[in-house]
């Protein structure tokens, strides 16, 4: 047990060693990175954004789609048809 | 131009024909008789009613009458339009409003006090099943039908289309629902005043009519007071209570008096800001919107039916 403990460590050991140095020989061959503009970037200014009408909260807006109608002064009842649309 | 006034379906119903004076006697028999049958066949308030039997067969298949079938299966078509307003399954909120019984007697007698605030049960009236053969209908358990203005429209068709055979033009006017074939003899259109809703004696327009359907619904006819609360008949089916709505009635001009009959509702439920959308998916309606202070508003067709005759404010 004690002689299987110890040769785990060890590979451990080996294996992070050997890892390290994989990777500095790695890094050392990579391309090297480049190096930023130091001229800064010039950005059109934003256009100007359109200014909205200002919202309308008073009672007297109209729905999309409707229209005012104009209604009956009142009237006798004689004068008028004798069929009536009067809701339920 | 013959009449006959009587009253049905707690409402004040007019017949109206012309042309031969036999034909129109027995036009103008049959049709009352059979606003008489379909009311007792159709009406949620008697437990003998076939309506009232349907409800309590829900769970099981129901061997209905053509009448009820017909009307089920075209109730069934308004439940997809724009809105969602049309729901024929609002009974249960309706009778928490205190509508549990006839208008006539609410009127004479009052409402019960507000119920105990129960939890909402919302029914699917998509789920509703048919059996065309059969002709029979399949409610999910717990569902409750009220047919209310949807039957009235249908009867008020029907009605006329009967007067329609035996007289040259003819109309039915079923309070909140008319139905008109044909053409009066020395005019081009039917005339029809419009009720105004805040007052009963005052008529707001005169409508130039061709055959068809006007149907108008109103918050302020079939109302009643309910513990501290006034109430009305029009549930909005999104919240399962009386509606509220910035106009007092909708009248829609239609070929068919279902048609009117759904869309008055709905676009009342609805009111001003959404209505027209909802009417603009429909070209062969027109409708018309009484506001609060007795104002007109209307859909873009709807100024061709007014009467030009009169001189208008």
């Amino acid at each position: 047990m004690k002689f299987f403990q110890t040769s785990l460590r060890a590979l451990i050991v080996a294996g992070s060693i050997s890892g390290f140095f994989a990777g500095w020989a790695l890094l050392a061959h990579a391309g090297k990175p480049v190096a930023a503009d130091p001229n800064p970037v010039s950005v059109d200014a934003p256009a100007p954004l359109p200014t909205l009408p200002p919202l309308d909260f008073s009672t007297n807006s109209v729905p999309t789609g409707l229209q005012p109608l104009p209604s009956l002064p009142p009237l006798s009842q004689s004068a008028l048809p004798r069929l009536r649309t009067r809701g339920s | 131009m013959e009449f006959s006034e009587f009253r049905a379906m707690n409402s004040d119903i007019l017949l109206a024909a012309e042309g031969p004076q036999e034909n129109v006697a027995r036009g103008l028999g049959l049709a009352r008789a059979f606003i008489a049958a379909a009311e007792a066949r159709l009406t949620r308030f008697s437990d003998q009613s076939e309506l009232a039997q349907l409800n309590r067969s829900a769970g099981t298949w129901f061997n209905a009458s053509e009448e009820l079938f017909d009307i089920v299966r075209e109730a069934r078509v308004f439940i997809d339009q724009r809105g969602g307003l049309f729901d024929p399954t609002v009974l249960d909120a309706l009778e928490n409003a205190g509508y549990d019984k006839s208008m006539d007697e609410i009127r004479a007698h009052g409402v019960a006090s507000r119920r105990a605030p129960a939890k909402r049960v919302t029914h699917d009236f998509r789920a509703v099943q048919f059996d065309d053969a059969a002709r029979a209908i399949w409610l999910p358990p717990g569902m409750r039908l009220d047919l209310g203005g949807i039957a009235k429209g249908w009867i008020a068709e029907r009605a006329a289309q009967i007067l329609a055979a035996y007289c040259d033009a003819g109309a039915v006017d079923a309070g909140g629902d008319l139905f008109a074939v044909g053409l009066p003899a020395n005019d081009a259109a039917w005339r029809i005043a419009l009720e105004d809703p805040r007052d009963s004696d005052n008529v707001l327009a005169v409508l130039r009519v061709g055959p068809g359907a006007v149907a108008t619904s109103s918050v302020t006819k079939r109302r009643w007071q309910q513990g501290d609360r006034m109430q009305h008949h029009l549930i909005d089916p999104q919240r399962g209570t009386p509606a509220e709505t910035d106009w007092l009635s909708v009248t829609v001009i239609a070929p068919h008096a279902t048609v009117a009959e759904v869309f008055a509702k709905s676009l009342l439920i609805a009111g001003s800001f959404e209505a027209a959308e909802i009417a603009a998916h429909r070209e062969d309606i027109a409708f018309i919107a009484v506001d609060g202070e007795g104002h007109l508003w209307g859909s873009s067709q709807a100024k061709e039916f007014l009467d030009v005759g009169f001189e208008y404010a």
